[in-house]
């Protein structure tokens, strides 16, 4: 009967069903079959988002939204052109640059990608990029922002590992960091032999100075996250709370550039984002829930303790079957599924959970962006306006920094761990 | 229509604004004046359910629900416009559904509260009601012509 539900699933999730709604209709149609009782259902669902990590999510969404719609972004943007700019690839730069800081807070790839990749791809045109290596650009650098503090997938992740969420953010930072500048040397390269348009000159002390002043307290706003965390002032939803009141007061009084439509449109947006994504992890609870009573993780991994206990041996078979479901499933659907039962038997193996969440996410983030169905992909070449296969051509020299950061985060665990290690001390 | 859904938008206006207010206050409260703010986390777990559920309607009204739409857009008109009345029919399905085991298991636990502020169960499963039953409205509503019937990915 399990299999049955999780067949169910996948044939409609493929037909174009709704997420929320492929993951409700053969859980209900089970819950009735089997003669449980139905008030299980309403329960399940609704004790799911009795989580106060869950709370980040909302939160960060909103800080994002309402960045985007002061005017902090565009501070920081400028700020990073004017300091990159005459860098061979300049606009690219920035663009991978900014997917640093601002991709983890709209929480999600596709939402990155979806609004300021538009942004980004429109003012890499007008300044003489090709639309496809803009698009290239954009998508590959969508996938640094997930694994990067504040990020939606790894709460997400933590909420259904119960792995500490600090320890999971903090992780991913180093990651982050050398991803972005494997994509930065790789635009440097490209952009070198290819002579991609860049500032006509470097910038004066003065211009830097022009820029970097205003840019101040909106670049404190991602820092004040982080330190508040990591330093153990608050918790991430509490730091995410502090942080939406720091930018509502840096946008209205110190920027004057919030006004009560831009905070009034941000909060409806994040309240539509959050219950478009949060719906799911709660409709996830109770479809997990069936797979626990039929015992499919315990069956599963048996299956996978049987083929090897060596924790790197399992940790590339994790890999591929979260690459592979990347490419089919969006990140938090991913996760809320097929975590709870991968997960379990690669830490009895001895896989750190921290490093697998780092790996898992980010191997989500590839998968997003790969044929035959990677979700990235299409999205990225919709706004684009290119065909998928002028896209992938010009994302083909990006899987190289890509597939070495996932390699690096597989195969060197201390890599990954040593920040979380530090800061534990 | 439109009367119903500013209610319910600046309903979940005001609950994010709850949502960012009630953790600051604790930290405030904790980091200012060494005083703890009990029951702010059951207060904002709550509040993140009401959230949620309240403004699902609204997702469902804008067609913002997620949705891998790859095989039905390759699809021919015909069986396109069919698959999108079952699917329709399908969100119908489960969300009136949810919504009639939630108004049940509410009255079967009218006299439950939560442990610590005392929030009465049907207020706390109220918000699922709402979501779903609005959700289940809107998609009667919508029916043959849902927003997202063409969509992909949205987030």
């Amino acid at each position: 009967m399990g299999f049955a539900v999780i067949v169910a699933f996948l044939a409609l999730f493929m037909l174009g069903f709704p997420v929320v709604y492929a993951i409700l209709l053969p859980s209900i149609a089970y819950v009735v079959i089997e003669g449980l009782p139905l008030g299980l259902l309403a329960q399940r669902i609704t004790y799911a988002l009795d989580s106060f990590p869950l709370v980040a999510v909302p939160l960060f969404i909103f800080v994002g939204n309402l960045m985007n719609l002061s005017g902090i972004t565009d501070r920081i943007f400028r700020f990073a052109y004017t300091l990159v700019g005459r860098v061979p690839g300049g606009l690219a730069q920035v663009n991978v640059f900014g997917s640093l800081i601002f991709s983890g807070m709209s929480g999600a790839a596709l939402a990155d990608i979806g609004g300021l990749g538009r942004i980004e791809i429109e003012a890499m045109r007008k300044r003489g990029f090709s639309a496809a290596f803009a698009g290239a650009v954009t998508g590959a650098s969508a996938t640094i922002g997930p694994i990067f503090p504040p990020s939606i997938p790894l709460i997400v992740y933590g909420s259904v590992t119960s792995v500490s969420i600090v320890q999971l953010l903090v992780a991913g930072i180093m990651p982050a960091i050398l991803c972005t500048v494997l994509l930065m040397t790789t635009v440097l390269v490209i952009a070198t032999r290819e002579k991609h348009p860049r500032a006509d000159r470097w910038p004066t002390i003065g211009e830097v100075v022009r820029d970097f002043l205003p840019a101040i307290p909106a670049i404190i706003a991602p820092a004040l996250m982080i330190a508040g965390m990591t330093f153990g002032a608050f918790t991430p939803t509490e730091a995410a709370a502090i942080t939406a009141v720091y930018v509502v007061i840096i946008s209205a009084v110190l920027y004057r550039e919030l006004t009560l439509a831009h905070l009034w449109n941000s909060a409806i947006l994040t309240a539509r984002s959050s219950s478009a994504i949060l719906i799911i992890v709660a409709a996830a609870a109770l479809f997990g829930w069936i797979l626990a009573v039929e015992q499919v993780p315990q069956t599963f991994a048996a299956a996978l303790l049987g083929l090897s206990r060596d924790p790197i041996m399992l940790l590339i078979i994790a890999n591929l079957v979260f690459f592979v479901a990347g490419m089919f499933l969006d990140s938090t659907t991913a996760t809320l599924l097929l975590v709870p039962i991968i997960a379990p038997p690669l830490v009895l193996a001895g896989v750190d959970p921290v490093q697998l969440g780092i790996v898992t996410i980010f191997n989500l983030m590839l998968g997003l962006l790969t044929p035959p169905m990677g979700l990235s992909l299409f999205l990225v070449a919709d706004i684009a306006k290119v065909s998928i296969r002028q896209l992938l051509k010009a994302l083909l020299p990006f899987y190289i920094p890509l597939l070495t950061t996932l390699m690096i985060l597989t195969f060197a665990k201390d890599f990954t761990l040593w920040l979380p290690r530090m800061i534990a001390q | 229509m439109r009367f119903v859904e500013r209610i319910m938008t600046a309903l979940v206006v005001m609950i994010l604004a709850g949502l960012v207010l009630v953790p600051t206050a604790q930290v405030i409260m904790r980091g200012v004046f060494v005083q703890p703010f009990i029951g702010a986390e059951e207060f904002t777990r709550f509040l993140l359910i009401c959230l949620i559920f309240c403004a699902y309607p609204l997702v469902v009204q804008k067609g913002e629900n997620i949705v891998m739409g790859e095989f039905k857009a390759a699809l021919p008109d015909r069986p396109r416009r069919v698959l999108n009345v079952l699917i329709s029919i399908g969100a119908i399905a489960a969300t009136a559904f949810i919504a009639y085991v939630t108004a049940s298991n509410i009255s079967r636990n009218l006299n439950n509260a939560t442990p610590t502020l005392g929030i009465p169960f049907w207020l706390f499963l109220g918000a699922t009601l709402l979501g779903f039953a609005g959700a289940a409205a809107v998609h009667l509503l919508h029916l043959r012509k849902p927003p997202q019937a063409d969509k992909n990915v949205v987030l």
